[in-house]
């Protein structure tokens, strides 16, 4: 009777005792197998998730400086007023002048805005491949100053400008950190001097701002410090065009007061049908605001840019003189068909980009062509 | 009988294997221990850091929403609980509104550092806090701030970086007294150089150090924005 109870109870108590090789095998291969998925699973998704996160921080920074640049541009300044034509006076005894009296009146102002290439308006800032796009400067009741006793002079004049640059974060980074590779990546540069240091007035109309896209690694003196920082990263390219609204009468395309992206408000417009006559009006653009602006920034994100700097860490900007080629031998009548060219060179290279466009008013502008 | 005591025999773990698998788990955990500190760690620093830096901007959006100059200020003072009992540091900050009549309001509660971390106070590391000015007594004979522990108000001294309504930021460069006029006390405060512009937070045994540990965290703040960026290992 015992051995008969006992029986099934010692061959189940043998087989729990221990597994047999081919069950350890089975279940190992089975554990591995869901290991395998579940790490895959989990890969892919955590992935997905810092891309996507690496995404959303990146064109954050990027809107913000779109931001920045669009309102600040609106407040742009000439500060323009009508008074005589006095070149007579100018050239002395000049024939041809009867008398000493004025004869006409023109547009003036002491002010400037002006934009094209970064290349050919800063000649410091390392031709077109390390500057793509353009710049543009402008002055603006902006009310920067370093003198504590300017605080709360918030209308003060400024000189701005913004351009992006192929530069290494050695000018900025604080020394005390442990020097790693240099992180040269396309930046967003603002030029913003204060007003102490604002040289609008001098002899030479380029000194206020070329000095922009020079930087000096280490400036102790608070006051001739260096003026342009970084205010987004990856950026790949700024474009502005000035444009004027489309008008049915004059026939006038937006884009034709800068066909080509250059406006220096300095110089008679030189631009097709708008210096017509004598006086103010064959002044053309001059002394003039473009009553709209068309900003475009090109942002691509951090971890693309990582890649693309790996490839060469000394400095060669990555792209090379492509997009800022794309980009000079555009005409801004077709800007659109400029930009999804450089969509499809960023799409080729497999880089997440988001491109931002808006155009901006200028208030300040008072448009009579 | 001989089934019973092969059963009994399989029944427990021998001593031998117990020690085997006891030495196993311990040579584990000291492996683990070192990695899990630094992580936890780091994660400290981190989370202070960000801290900060959310509250810097917070700071410099109050200004520009409240169209008023609004101030970080950063408390320094010994704490006999902390990890040095018998040094200064900064431990805490606070965000304080600069009214129009020359009075300042806490618009908020001062923010304390996690134990074991710490704002640098040396000046290497964190440029924009070297100037210390004790805290002034405000008409109610109240100081803005009251350290925990031993420490009276009176021996606590403040660094401060002062935020614009255009959004700009200066720091505070001179010291000034409890009876200065408003625009003594706005003379006070300077714009930084960009690449001198930073704080740094350490683990509270790097606190006396002036080159840069291991750990850290730096913010740099952008003092025409108002902008900050981070460094971290």
């Amino acid at each position: 009777m015992r051995s008969l109870i006992n029986l099934p109870f010692e061959l189940n108590l043998r087989r729990r005792l221990a597994f047999t090789l081919v069950e350890v095998l089975v279940s190992m291969t089975v554990l591995l197998i869901l290991l395998l998925i579940s790490a895959q699973v989990i890969g892919t998704v955590q992935s997905t998730w810092s891309s996507s996160n690496a995404r959303i921080g990146q064109f954050r920074e990027a809107r913000t400086a779109f931001d920045i640049i669009t309102r600040n541009l609106s407040q742009a300044t000439l500060n323009t007023y009508i008074d005589y034509d006095h070149n007579y006076l100018k050239d002395g005894q000049s024939t041809g002048v009867a008398s000493n009296k004025e004869q006409k009146y023109l547009r003036k102002s002491d002010l400037r805005f002006v934009c094209g290439p970064t290349a050919n308006l800063l000649t410091q800032s390392g031709g077109p491949a390390n500057s793509p796009g353009q710049a543009v400067f402008f002055q603006a009741p902006l009310g920067v100053a370093h003198d504590p006793a300017y605080v709360g002079l918030d209308r003060l004049l400024c000189g701005r400008g913004y351009f992006v640059q192929y530069v290494s974060d050695a000018f900025f980074r604080p020394t005390i950190l442990p020097a790693g590779l240099p992180r040269y990546r396309y930046r967003l540069m603002e030029f913003s001097p204060p007003a102490e240091q604002n040289m609008i007035y001098s002899a030479d109309k380029n000194d206020w701002f070329e000095k922009a896209g020079a930087h000096e690694v280490e400036e102790e003196n608070v006051e001739n410090r260096d003026l342009t920082r970084p205010v987004a990263d990856n950026i790949i390219a700024l474009i502005i065009s000035p444009q004027i609204e489309s008008d049915p009468v004059t026939q006038r395309e937006p884009t034709s007061i800068a066909p080509d992206f250059e406006y220096d408000s300095q110089e008679v417009g030189s631009a097709a049908g708008l210096v017509t006559g004598g006086g103010i009006a064959a002044q053309g653009t001059q002394h003039l605001l473009p009553p709209l602006v068309r900003v475009v920034l090109v942002a691509i994100d951090e971890k693309s840019a990582d890649r693309l700097s790996q490839t060469d860490s000394s400095g060669t900007p990555p792209f090379g003189t492509t997009i800022s080629d794309l980009i000079n031998n555009s005409q801004a009548a077709n800007l659109n068909a400029t930009l999804e060219q450089v969509a499809e060179e960023l799409r080729s290279r497999r880089i997440n980009y988001r491109i931002f466009s808006t155009t901006v008013v200028l208030r300040g502008a008072k448009w009579s062509i | 009988m001989k089934k019973f005591v092969h059963f009994k025999k399989s029944d427990g773990f021998t001593l031998v294997e117990m020690l085997t698998v006891v030495g196993i788990i311990a040579i584990l955990i000291a492996l683990v221990t070192p990695a899990l500190v630094d992580v936890i760690r780091s994660t400290r620093l981190n989370s202070a850091g960000d801290g900060l830096t959310n509250r810097l901007s917070l700071a410099q959006q109050s200004a520009v929403s409240l169209s008023s100059e609004v101030e970080v200020r950063f408390y320094k003072y010994v704490d006999s609980n902390s990890d040095l009992p018998n040094q200064a540091s900064y431990y805490a900050y606070q965000v304080v509104q600069s009214l129009a009549n020359g009075t300042e309001k806490a618009i908020s509660d001062p923010y304390y550092l996690e134990s074991g971390v710490v704002i640098s106070d040396q000046s290497e590391l964190s440029p924009l806090l070297e100037t210390a000015n004790p805290q002034f007594e405000s008409t109610g004979g109240k100081y803005l701030f009251t350290p925990p522990g031993s420490a009276s108000s009176s021996d606590v001294t403040y660094a401060s970086l002062r935020f614009y309504p255009d959004g700009s930021m200066r720091k505070l460069t001179a010291g000034t007294n409890a009876d200065a006029s408003s625009e003594e006390k706005a003379l006070a405060y300077t714009i930084p150089p960009y690449n001198k512009s930073f704080v740094t937070i350490l683990e509270s045994r790097n606190a006396s150090n002036t080159q840069i540990p291991s750990n850290y965290y730096c913010i740099q703040i952008d003092s025409y924005t108002g902008k900050t960026r981070v460094y971290r290992p």
